[in-house]
């Protein structure tokens, strides 16, 4: 190694070029590790890669509710998380089979309020009622 | 109102340095997303006007593939000894529907080992060394370098 540091260095321009160069990269890698030199991440949370539980084998998107997940759980009153599962639509997981939508779910109610209905007057309803697509939220 | 995805985590001391990375997707188009870790206070519960923001940031994926997201450019983000919420929320999505977007997958979030100011300062003089015995060997006499 010291061999070929005074080899490179006996041309005068390819030895200041060649120096310069070191300086520089030595300059750098003491600021990299002045700084903080993070050492290998302990991990404290369970199912990290949101593998279980295992939905199985064939392309899904399941909404399961997080007692069913461990260690994670949602803010959404409906308690559910989206796992999607072996490429479906597509989408492979960055790590094992499986991953989540940060969001499952949005649990809304449409409605109207009516006044004038008088006590005691019998009510009647009716409405079309249909499942979406398959690519559900 | 859209669900955060969160673990709570207990048993990390105060003055521990905590690290992460996960990697995050769009389903359609650019989704954006927060990711919060917050000390949820002496009562280790969300809310009671005792938690503290220990990192809040936003991260942004598309659908070309994931991005791989690391705590090592941010700088030290300390633990204050309570219970911890690691929380994910959408902020926004390609679909245009918070609950149609944002994938996560391999999290992980713990603790990192710092080394204390005096181990770095001997590194940063190893390096300073270094640089001082490399230039002495290649100083330039009639063109030419001179060995020590």
């Amino acid at each position: 190694m010291i061999f070929k540091w005074k080899n490179a260095c006996r041309a005068t321009v390819r030895c200041q070029t060649t120096k310069l160069k070191f300086v520089v990269f030595a300059l750098l890698v003491c600021l990299s590790t002045s700084g903080q030199l993070r050492a290998d991440l302990v991990n404290v949370l369970v199912n990290s890669s949101f593998e279980e539980p295992d939905t199985g084998p064939l392309p899904s998107t399941i909404f399961i509710d997080q007692s069913y997940v461990p260690g994670w759980k949602t803010t959404a009153s409906s308690e559910l998380i989206e796992i999607w599962a072996a490429n479906f639509n597509g989408v492979a997981a960055y790590d094992g089979q499986q991953h989540v939508q940060v969001s499952a779910d949005e649990l809304g109610t449409l409605y109207q309020d009516v006044y004038g209905i008088n006590a005691g007057e019998n009510l009647g309803f009716e409405f079309a009622h249909r499942a979406p697509q398959l690519d559900r939220t | 109102m859209v669900g955060a995805l969160f673990q709570d985590v207990s048993g990390i001391n105060a003055g521990e340095h905590l690290g992460f990375e996960f990697a995050h997707r769009a389903r359609v188009g650019t989704d954006v997303m927060t990711f919060t870790i917050t000390d949820l206070g002496a009562d280790n519960l969300l809310g009671g006007g005792n938690d503290s923001i220990l990192f809040s940031k936003e991260y942004s994926a598309t659908t070309l593939g994931w991005e791989f997201n690391t705590s090592a450019s941010e700088g030290p983000i300390v633990a204050m000894g309570n219970n911890i919420r690691f929380s994910y929320e959408a902020v926004s999505t390609g679909s245009g529907n918070l609950v149609r977007g944002n994938f996560i997958d391999a999290v992980s979030i713990g603790t990192v080992a710092v080394p204390e100011p005096s181990t770095a300062t001997l590194l940063g003089l190893a390096a300073f060394g270094l640089v001082f015995r490399r230039r002495r060997r290649c100083d330039v006499a009639n063109g030419k370098c001179v060995s020590r």
